[in-house]
């Protein structure tokens, strides 16, 4: 067995428990006695250990032993009664085999004073005591008490009342140390505290605490003269001081008086409150939408900082679109990634005060790329494969899904929830929830994005949004449309612009549409190998038919609202024709004159119709810029011009700039007129307009009338003192002489 | 015997004219451009008007006792979240984690005005969770007196991350005030005394931190944490919390003041300063020209004999 350190040891003494349970084991161990613990320090006038081992027969020998003053080492242990010195021992037996010892000290541990049973000194006892336990005259286990014990310091004044007697605050200092903050103990680097010695407060005394709460509460006052030879002042500051003892402080009579003032009432953590949500009985705009048993009728939303929100209400007319990627670890068993029919079927309180269901309707996810990202698929380019526009040539979907048989599938991922809500007045009259499902391979690292949308439709979910009224407002799409030569109406369709996605590629990009009063450019790549740029002339209108795919349209909406069969309302659009030199022959791997940037132009204007600015379009130019493509195998890469089916990437482009035209020109201003800013006050800080600047228009800091009333009062205060002096009695003469 | 001049006195002289005669011309022409011309030198030489001024003061602050804590725990979008919005917890199901948070204002100086705050969040974490990112919201009370009495909630975001996994954020800065525009020059000012987070709200978009910033930096009176200084430490042990310590001071903050333009006693009296001080120049030099004009008359006006001066 381990032995104990003696300070574990002298805490187990404390827990006779576990006490019990050590002695078994000693007992055990052992079959001789042994005192447990065999060495103590102590500093109180009583010390207990235990002999454990069979005590029949044992004999106890205390002794005070002196260490050898050239080796230090304490005698040999004797079976010989010694002087027990100022101790005495007591035994007692606690079960079998198991003696408690006890030791005590004999006399009190005050310091003395007039008693004679007390201490000489602060040190009351230094001394080692040496318990033998002896069977037939011989030791056979050794107690070693090393004790060194203070003596007792006890309050000189009488603690006979309970109360504690407040002096008058007015001649003695209430609480004269603050930062004696243990009763009876010397508090460290308080100077003040009256428990410290002086010993001890020597240890400190440089690092006393400052201020108030270092009990400095009666510092010497300016006045004194004592104060001011320590201070950096110049010698005749104060001019007068006063010498007086340190007694008449002007801080005694700084005490509370018993005024109080109620103390206002802060914010703090307040107890939350969660009040149960209360269905009402009609929807309003931003109302939540309640299910049948009162709770929210939730769908997963984004919040925060991106984090998805399983549990978010649905706001009654609050169209949103969210996606939440999620790290797939194993397959979903629950929802949100794995729901069934059943659950999302719910019956939802219609506002009229019926109830209607969520229809559902399922859907397989063709392609997983939108859904199923993961690290461990990499979409690198095959060099080889040349990639035009869309419907041109394969695209290559980079996120071909690996060999699937290695790999466990998860079956029935929920995708995409996108809910319809249908709704009339007050109320919904019709949910319904598309839901896409898929099968996803369990990937280390796959992230799987799901998308949740819900859009409040009223009416035909098909019509058309306008994009103003009659004006555009900024940010709406731009409307555009063709001809319909049989009806004589137009056909709206949108202007789009290329929306890359992934690579960048032509093959893989979307569209998105150009809306109203945004300039924007995007771009694209193709992938041409030098057997591409073979046929240019194919290669250009390839081009060109890629990007006039994005202008499909003739007519461009002069207005946000259009009559589709008025063709007032509709401009025509100005499509610059190409200027192409189609005989010049161009090296292999070159390119001349390829329409790789469309610019479309767009002129728009600010009118007053009814009564308002209206944005309206006056004109629309499409173009293209031309540039040359040259195969680049500069800089050591020479592949792609050694072989003829090496692909290099070759951008295009289209901008979107709109032009505001203003509808009528300000004549140009002369160079006087732009010199001359006299009268000008936005141009011109000191402006003569401003001269009187409080008794002006300009001044908006109060009211006209009362910066009026005030400046008139000056103005008569002026005159007044003007006429009632010098001039007063000049004008009298003048008056006098006319008359006289 | 040497003499001396023991004593002199100034004798007032008087010139006498008809009212239609140059001499009324010349005084006339004289006040004018006297009284006149220090005007327009002292306009035209900018900043007569006072439009602009600033001031210094020290704001009111309350810390509101509103927390919006969002704390990633892991690299692939694991977190946990509390706040002291009922509904927002609500929300989080079990990515809820209640941290214990203590604060302290502090008055240092003892003005009646707080000057710090101390807060203390641990946030309990399980061994494998880490934190890489910390976003907290707190709100204030901001009040100011001096000109323009200003009373609004403003808002403080602490955000720290790295890529690095850290056991505690340290912060130490000051509630700054930013200005859109100056204050008023007087009256109260409670536009901006509204609940920044709706509270009362059960859904997600109104805890969304991109909306709830996007609306704060809508006001011309926002509050920004200037602490340029964070310390991210790392290494948490596995049962520790991780630890959030904000030391907040509310300084002086100088406030441009005249919104549209400061009282009409104040302008004219900066005014008639600049005016006094050149009018004072011109009263000189004119009164010498008059004396020289009158004295020698250059102007034909009739001086009246020295009379014996009576005391009047």
């Amino acid at each position: 067995m381990r032995p104990l350190p003696v300070s574990r040891t002298m805490a187990i003494i404390s827990h006779p428990c576990l006490y019990t349970v050590l002695v078994g084991l000693l007992n055990h161990a052992y079959g001789n006695v042994v005192f447990q613990p065999s060495f103590i320090l102590t500093s109180g006038p009583k010390v207990t250990a235990y002999l454990l081992g069979n005590n029949s027969g044992i004999s106890l020998i205390l002794t005070a032993v002196q260490p050898s003053n050239t080796t230090g080492a304490l005698p040999l242990p004797v079976c010989a009664e010694g002087d027990p010195g100022q101790w005495f021992l007591l035994a007692e037996t606690v079960e079998k085999n198991t003696l408690k010892v006890e030791l005590s000290l004999n006399h009190s541990l005050q310091l003395c004073g007039n008693t004679t049973d007390c201490c000489l000194q602060p040190l009351c006892v230094l001394e080692t005591l040496q318990v033998l336990a002896c069977q037939d005259a011989l030791p056979r286990a050794r107690l070693l008490v090393q004790a060194q014990i203070y003596a007792v310091v006890l309050p000189t004044r009488p603690v006979s009342e309970n109360k504690t007697v407040i002096p008058n605050q007015a001649f003695e200092p209430l609480g004269p140390c603050p930062c004696d903050l243990t009763h009876g103990t010397c508090d460290v680097l308080c100077c003040c505290d009256q428990d410290c010695s002086p010993g001890a407060l020597q240890l400190f005394k440089s690092k006393c605490f400052p201020g108030v709460f270092g009990g400095n509460v009666t510092p010497a006052p300016d006045y004194q003269c004592s104060v001011q030879s320590s201070r950096n002042d110049p010698d005749w500051f104060p001019f007068l001081c006063v010498t007086s003892p340190a007694d008449n402080s002007p801080y005694l009579g700084l005490f509370f008086q018993g005024k109080t003032i109620t103390p206002r009432r802060g914010p703090s953590f307040q107890s939350p409150t969660l009040t149960a949500p209360l269905p009402e009985s009609t929807y309003r705009q931003g109302d939540p939408i309640f299910t049948e048993v009162g709770q929210y009728f939730t769908i997963p939303q984004r919040s925060m900082v991106g984090q998805c929100l399983d549990n978010a209400p649905v706001a009654f007319l609050q169209n949103f679109q969210f996606w939440c990627p999620r790290l797939l670890a194993s397959c979903p068993t629950g929802p949100p990634l794995r729901t069934t029919p059943s659950d999302l079927k719910i019956r939802v309180r219609d506002g009229f005060g019926g109830f209607i269901t969520v229809s559902v309707v399922e859907e397989v996810a063709g392609d997983l790329s939108p859904f199923v990202s993961s690290p461990g698929q990499t979409g690198k380019p095959n060099i080889t494969e040349s990639s035009l526009f869309p419907g041109r040539t394969q695209a290559s979907t980079s996120a071909t899904i690996r060999n699937q048989s290695q790999i466990e599938l998860c079956h029935n991922v929920t995708l995409a929830m996108d809910y319809t809500a249908f709704w009339r007045g007050n109320g919904l009259t019709d949910i319904v929830l598309v839901r896409v499902i898929g099968n996803v391979p369990l990937d280390p690292g796959v992230f799987v994005t799901t998308r949740y949308s819900a859009v409040f439709v009223n009416g035909d979910a098909s019509a058309q949004p306008n994009s103003g009224n009659p004006g555009y407002i900024n940010g709406k799409p731009v409307i555009a449309g063709t001809l319909d030569k049989g009806t004589g109406t137009v056909q709206r369709s949108p202007i789009s612009l290329w929306q890359p996605v992934g690579d960048g590629l032509c093959a893989s990009a979307g569209r998105k549409p150009v809306v109203f009063g945004e300039n924007v450019t995007a771009g694209c790549l193709l992938r041409l190998a030098v057997q591409d740029l073979e046929q240019c002339g194919q290669l250009r209108e390839t081009v060109r038919t890629g990007l006039a795919a994005l202008v499909m349209v003739t007519f461009v909406a002069r207005s946000g609202n259009p009559d589709a069969a008025n063709l007032t309302d509709w401009v025509n659009i100005t499509f610059v024709p190409l200027n192409v030199s189609t005989a010049s022959a161009s090296p292999p791997g070159v390119c001349e004159d390829i329409p790789s940037h469309l610019n479309i132009h767009i002129y728009s204007t600010e009118v007053q119709l009814r009564g308002r600015l209206q944005k309206l379009i006056l004109a629309m130019e499409v173009s293209y810029t031309l540039s040359t493509w040259r195969v680049e195998c500069g800089g050591g890469d020479s592949l792609p011009c050694t072989q003829t089916t090496v692909t290099q990437s070759f951008p295009v482009s289209s901008a979107v700039t709109f032009i505001s035209i203003p509808a009528q020109t300000p004549p140009p201003k002369t160079r006087f007129q732009i010199n001359f800013t006299e009268f000008d006050c936005d141009r011109n800080d000191v402006c003569w307009p401003q001269l009187a600047y409080p008794l002006t228009r300009y001044y908006t800091g109060e009211p006209y009338s009362l910066s009026l009333a005030k400046g008139l009062i000056l103005v008569f205060l002026f005159i007044a003192a003007s006429l009632l002096g010098n001039l007063w009695r000049q004008i009298c003469q003048v008056w006098r002489s006319f008359w006289v | 015997m040497a003499v001396y001049e023991v004593y002199a006195h100034p004798a007032l002289v008087k010139y006498r004219t008809a009212v239609c005669t140059k001499a009324t011309l010349f005084v006339v022409a004289v006040l004018c451009v006297t009284y006149i011309a220090p005007l327009l030198v002292a306009y035209r030489s900018h900043g007569f008007w006072l439009k602009r001024s600033s001031y210094e003061e020290q704001p009111s602050v309350r810390f509101q006792y509103q927390l919006l804590l969002i704390v990633a725990t892991s690299t692939s979008g694991d977190y946990v979240a509390w706040s002291t919005f009922p509904k927002f917890n609500s929300l989080q199901g079990n990515k809820l984690r209640i941290p214990s948070t203590s604060a302290r204002e502090e008055d240092q100086n003892q003005d009646g005005k707080l000057d710090r705050l101390h807060l203390l969040l641990e946030l309990p974490l399980r061994p494998e969770e880490q934190v890489y990112s910390i976003q907290l919201l707190l709100t204030f009370s901001y009040q100011l007196s001096r000109m323009s009495s200003v009373v609004m909630q403003s808002l403080l975001l602490l955000q720290h991350s790295s890529s690095i996994p850290g056991s505690q954020l340290f912060l130490s800065g000051d509630l700054r005030l930013q200005q859109r525009e100056p204050l008023l020059h007087r009256g109260l000012d409670t536009r901006y005394n509204v609940s920044i987070i709706n509270a009362n709200s059960p859904f997600s978009s109104s805890y969304d931190l991109a909306q709830i910033i996007e609306m704060y930096e809508e006001r011309n009176l926002t509050t920004v944490l200037s602490s340029p200084n964070p310390v991210w430490t790392f290494g948490r042990a596995a049962a520790a919390p991780f630890q959030l310590k904000a030391v907040i001071r509310y300084p002086m903050d100088i406030i441009r003041y005249p919104f549209r333009s400061p009282g009409f006693w104040e302008m004219i009296k900066f005014a008639w300063i600049q005016y006094v001080s050149v009018l004072l120049i011109f009263l000189w030099v004119f009164q010498r020209v008059q004396t020289f004009v009158f004295q020698n008359q250059v102007l034909p006006t009739v001086p009246v004999p020295l009379l014996k001066q009576h005391n009047a």
